[in-house]
């Protein structure tokens, strides 16, 4: 159901509006004066469409579109100007403050119907192109089999985070984390039952992690974790946790109850100099990390050995 | 008198809607009184822009029930209240006044019309 705002002072002409566009299905919303046209129009969830009136008191209808018009808003506001009929010269100054169409008073039902529909087949394309856009955007950061960041995308989040440290200072962890012996998983039991461990892998690592924490898959079986505000021992912490929700429980899957577990290696933007603090220098600590626990046994949480030893701490 | 609305096209404005035609003029009836003695207001203060505005707006609200006279009558004063020429603005706002109760009237009757016929239905 689409919403529609009428702002109107007279409020017998709200009346007539606002019943016959409930009659014909629409949500209806209803302000008396210009401020408070704007103030409605002005909220990131405002109804698609509007018919203002153009003399109001407080602002005028013109000044209304005006304000909205020159707003930052994502989704179009289609907007029905009205006038009276005597109102003549006006009507193109309407149009370039930036109405769409106008209506004058008094109207015809059918003339207002047929106005209201064109403004809601605007909207709606609108809202078309809105979703399709957002579609396109989660395709492109988002990986098909768990909904995970994707490898660019998770990247992208980890450079984010590396400039704001950079402004901002604090902490910043990475975790990679990658499937113990996946290659005979799916040798054994065939890729649907790979594919099950691994959504079953990353539904529980995405439990295991803080709202702000960002998980990624990283390559086919291999995870990378974004810790924000973490240091090294708070990231082993974590690391150790998201190692146990994987290994006490067997996964259950098509081909019985199968146990499975996880390598982690762990850095910290910490252990980095600042001048060669990347993404890549960083990453290649956490995968340095990763490959000694894979070394050590599987199956367990290695912090990077420190880069820096030498640096002094602190300044 | 029975120029006051057309009832044919207030009801085409409202596609036939007995009961949405029983809200606009209970509507009428709150907000009119208000509107009309704003514009006799504005001419005692000799408030031109004040009587712009007002006039203005009861102009809008009798549009609607179609009351040709009232309209006209609301467009001068309206027209007088933006050119700032209030030298006729009295007597104009007592014709109004006069042709406003005229539409009242004809509006209470077509509302006691309505309910009647509803009540049958
Ligand atoms: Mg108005």
């Amino acid at each position: 159901m689409s919403r529609v705002l009428i702002a109107d002072d007279d409020r017998v002409s709200c009346k007539l509006l606002g019943g016959l566009l409930k009659k014909w299905g629409y949500e209806v919303e209803v302000v008396h004066d210009g401020f408070a046209a704007r103030r409605e129009l002005m909220k990131p969830d405002a109804a698609p469409l509007a018919i203002l009136d153009w003399m109001m008191p407080g602002l005028d209808g013109i000044e209304v579109i005006k304000a909205v018009r020159s707003a930052a808003h994502e989704a179009y506001i289609y907007i029905l100007l009205l006038t009276s009929r005597d109102q003549k010269g006006d009507l193109l100054e309407g149009m370039d403050a930036g109405a769409d169409d106008y209506l004058k008073k008094p109207f015809d039902a059918d003339e207002l119907h047929a106005r209201v529909r064109a403004g809601k087949r605007i909207v709606d394309l609108q809202a078309a192109l809105i979703r399709a856009k957002n579609e396109l955007q989660f395709a492109a950061t988002h990986d098909t089999l768990t909904t995970l960041w994707n490898r660019g995308a998770i990247i992208d989040l980890l450079k984010k985070e590396l400039s704001r440290r950079k402004r901002t200072g604090g902490e910043l962890g990475i975790v990679m984390a990658d499937i113990d012996h996946f290659k005979k998983i799916n040798d054994l039991y065939g890729h649907l039952v790979g594919d099950a461990v691994i959504r079953e892998v990353t539904r529980r690592l995405s439990l295991g992690v803080r709202p702000y924490d960002a998980v990624g898959r990283y390559g086919g079986e291999e995870f990378l974790i974004v810790f924000p505000a973490c240091n090294l021992s708070a990231l082993a912490t974590s690391a150790e946790r998201l190692r146990c929700s994987v290994a006490d429980e067997p996964i259950e899957t098509n081909a019985g109850p199968l146990p499975v577990t996880l390598s982690f290696g762990l850095a910290s933007a910490e252990q980095i100099e600042a001048a060669s603090l990347n993404p890549e220098s960083l990453l290649g600590l956490a995968d340095e990390a990763l490959y000694t626990a894979k070394a050590l046994g599987r199956n367990r949480v290695e912090p990077a050995a420190a880069m820096l030893a030498s640096a002094p701490s602190g300044g | 008198m029975a120029n006051a609305i057309n009832e044919a096209e207030l009801l085409a404005r409202l596609e036939g809607d007995e009961e949405l035609l029983q809200e606009l003029i209970d509507a009428f009836f709150a907000e009119s009184g208000e509107s009309l003695q704003q514009v006799l207001d504005a001419v005692s203060r000799h408030d031109a822009p004040g009587l712009d505005r007002a006039a203005h707006k009861l102009k809008g609200t009798v549009s609607l029930f179609g009351g040709e006279e009232a309209t006209q009558s609301a467009l001068v004063l309206e027209t007088m209240g933006r050119t700032g020429n209030l030298d006729q603005a009295e007597a104009s706002s007592r014709q109004l006044q006069g042709l406003m109760e005229a539409l009242g009237k004809a509006l209470a009757e077509l509302r006691e019309k309505h309910v009647q016929s509803s009540d049958r239905g």
